[in-house]
């Protein structure tokens, strides 16, 4: 129970830091904030107490009662290697933004308005 | 089910394209054409499939539902996928001449956008479409800021903040979906909601209600799209907002008509389409900048789908599917042709634009856009409205009214533009490019001609349109896709 | 809905603009005359004289979007993307006041 309140105060933690910090880096380290407090949850949502981890050996063939979740440790895994390509294409952003305006200030770079 | 085969060719065409790039740059365009005429013949294939049928479906990998992802296409997913693969080999074609740059990724690019595009279409499960989203959004970020201006720059990393905590917010809807019924195939996540009721299926529900519509771009989500479509090459802009727009559009109506069909929650599109109308119509009265008029005139006419889906009735259905198939065709011939005459003019602001002495193809097909896009008769944009009418008569006859300003505004920005733009009279300039506008290259004047020749078809001879909407919605019927997938 | 229904439609629209395009002949004789000198135009009192009929449209929609305050929904859109994404939860709030009303 205690994660999963862990995991929502990492979401408003996240989006907190995207609507009021003006920087562009810290707008992109609360994003990265909020997708890893989403991934906290759904790993908690699979969890059992006392079980095992669901790898098939010698002594455990048939585990699929006594077993954590498998299906949510899948979505977690595809959606970590989602987010290291799009935090790193931000990245290469932000330097190309900060060679054109020479400031990291959000409010201004404002060239595109109406 | 041949047409799930496009999208490994697709992947392996942007995988290929910048190996050979490397030594002749001029092969990239024709790798990416070859693979979107396979596309278009594998789609076709099911096109007659599907009429013999009724659903197709495939199982990935040999496992059974709903332990496997099921790969379904009905009547209105192959509406949307041939729309969506005859835009892609148009686009593909218009770029050959437009993109100046050597660099090859561009084709690379537009193929993965394609592939993530196609994939949306055909998946049945949830987070298979979260996984296309994102393979769509990641090449669109990388698609808007491929010019290396600053607008672009500025433009792409807004769209990449606001983009990704869509995405964000609809992982967390489905964990939530998850946590309550245990499954994520869509057939058998409507199975099971059927018996539920609660607070948090509802949090759920609007969770990914919203992540879809920020991509859609209906109005208190739309903030990004008229930078985008501003500073992103013009090919691009038309791709974004007939196609994207099209599937993301398809993505939240088979998830609200099917999925979370026993919630009644169509009408929360009534709302933002009332918004999306005035808002897009209004801001369009008062641009100076050409493709910023066209971007804000995308939000209105999706406005007008979202309101004919969220009424209910059958008439408004019809419209919906009939305006959306519509909207597409206009909204790409307008980009087009705006795309030659920027080019030539070499700005984009409407007060700097004088009148040259231009190609007919060129000006004759702008005005068949402008025309359809007004909603005069004879052209394609007055049966979808007409139909779109009278539907709203017969729900509410203010709502019809309403709709009925909304396109009086849409005649006033049509005609500023083309006046703008091609009517006034001056003297020509020393360095503009003449030879471009007054004879326009062949490979511009396929995608123009075939375009404006939809909009005429449509307009002359609705009945076209509205037996396909009619095939389309009789094909839609969720016992019988539960069924037929769950066994 | 059929086919009769789109074509009586465009018929009373044909038959509409011819009307109307006969309206704006007799009102350019009407102007010719005006600035030829041979009739004079009375309005609120007085005589108007020949360059005041004719309203251009740059001015005529500029006055229209100050009374009805239109420029104001474009300067709403200034650029910055904390207010952006303020907008987002606004309508994430409604998205959700609709559904739990309704489900």
């Amino acid at each position: 129970m205690i994660v999963y309140i862990g995991a929502m105060i990492l979401v408003i933690i996240g989006v907190y830091t995207i609507l009021n910090k003006d920087n562009i880096i810290k707008k992109v380290m609360g994003l990265s904030i909020f997708t890893n407090g989403i991934h906290l949850l759904l790993i908690s949502i699979g969890f059992r107490y006392n079980y095992i981890a669901p790898i098939m050996t010698k002594f455990y063939l048939n585990f699929s009662n006594f077993a954590v979740d498998p299906i949510p440790q899948a979505l977690v895994l595809t959606s970590i290697v989602i987010n290291i390509s799009v935090t790193a294409f931000a990245l290469f952003l932000t330097v190309r933004v900060y060679e054109i305006y020479s400031t990291l200030n959000f409010s201004k770079i404002r060239r595109l308005r109406g | 089910m041949y047409s799930f085969y496009s999208i490994p060719v697709f992947i392996i065409s942007a995988l290929v394209i910048p190996i050979v790039g490397i030594k002749k740059s001029h092969l990239a365009s024709y790798i990416s054409l070859i693979a979107s005429i396979i596309s278009i013949v594998f789609v076709t294939a099911t096109i007659l499939d599907i009429m013999e049928n009724g659903i197709v479906y495939m199982q990935m990998g040999g496992w059974k539902a709903p332990f496997g992802i099921t790969v379904v296409m009905d009547g209105f997913s192959i509406l949307v996928a041939s729309i969506t693969t005859i835009l892609g080999f148009i686009t593909t074609l218009y770029s050959i001449r437009y993109i100046k740059e050597k660099r090859s990724e561009y084709y690379s690019l537009l193929s993965i956008l394609l592939a993530g595009l196609l994939g949306i279409i055909h998946t049945g499960d949830m987070f298979n479409l979260f996984v296309f989203m994102e393979v769509a959004s990641i090449s669109s970020y990388a698609l808007t800021s491929f010019k290396r201006t600053d607008k672009a720059f500025e433009s792409g990393i807004k769209y990449l903040i606001i983009g990704s905590l869509a995405t964000s917010l609809y992982l967390l809807g489905i964990s939530f979906l998850y946590a309550f019924t245990g499954t994520l195939n869509m057939a058998d996540m409507s199975f099971k909601l059927s018996g539920m009721r609660g607070y948090g299926i509802s949090l759920a529900i609007s969770l990914i209600l919203t992540g879809l519509a920020i991509k859609i771009g209906l109005v208190p989500f739309h903030t990004w799209l008229p930078d985008v479509y501003t500073s992103s090459p013009c090919p691009i802009s038309a791709i974004f907002s007939s196609a994207t727009n099209i599937s993301f559009m398809y993505a939240i109506i088979r998830l609200i008509l099917t999925v979370f069909i026993s919630s009644n929650t169509i009408g929360v599109l009534i709302l933002f389409g009332i918004l999306s109308m005035f808002v897009g119509a209004v801001l369009s009265l008062l641009q100076n900048d050409l493709k910023r008029l066209l971007a804000y005139s995308s939000i209105s006419q999706i406005g007008y789908v979202a309101l004919a889906f969220g009424i209910g009735t059958y008439l408004g259905t019809i419209g919906g599917l009939f305006h959306m198939m519509n909207q597409a065709f206009i909204k790409s011939l307008l980009f087009f042709s705006s795309g030659i005459v920027i080019m030539s003019m070499g700005t984009s602001d409407m007060r700097l634009m004088e009148s040259v002495k231009f190609d007919p193809v060129l000006k004759y097909s702008f005005l068949i856009g402008i025309f359809s896009l007004a909603g005069i008769p004879m052209f394609s944009g007055f049966s979808s409205k007409l139909i779109i009418y009278i539907a709203m008569f017969r729900y509410q006859p203010l709502l019809m009214v309403f709709t009925g300003i909304v396109s009086a505004i849409t005649i006033a920005y049509c005609f500023k533009s083309y006046y703008l733009v091609f009517l006034r009279n001056a003297k020509l300039k020393p360095d503009m490019n003449e030879d471009k506008l007054c004879n326009v290259p062949i490979t511009f004047k396929i995608p123009l001609l075939f375009l404006a020749f939809v909009c005429l078809l449509f307009g002359i001879l609705p009945q076209f349109g509205i037996e396909i909407s009619n095939f389309v919605i009789s094909n839609f019927n969720n016992q019988l896709y539960i069924k037929t997938i769950l066994g | 809905m059929g086919i009769g229904g789109f074509q009586i439609v465009i018929l009373v629209f044909l038959l509409f603009s011819a009307i109307f395009y006969i309206i704006l002949k007799i009102l350019e004789r009407g102007e010719k005359s005006v600035k030829n000198g041979k009739s004079k135009v009375y309005a609120c009192g007085e005589e108007m004289k020949a360059e005041y009929l004719n309203i251009p449209s740059e001015s005529f929609h500029r006055i229209l979007s100050k009374v009805l305050m239109l420029e104001k929904l474009k300067k709403i859109h200034s650029g910055e993307l904390g207010i952006y994404i303020g907008w987002i939860l606004i309508g994430m709030i409604l998205i959700i006041i609709y559904v739990m009303n309704v489900w």
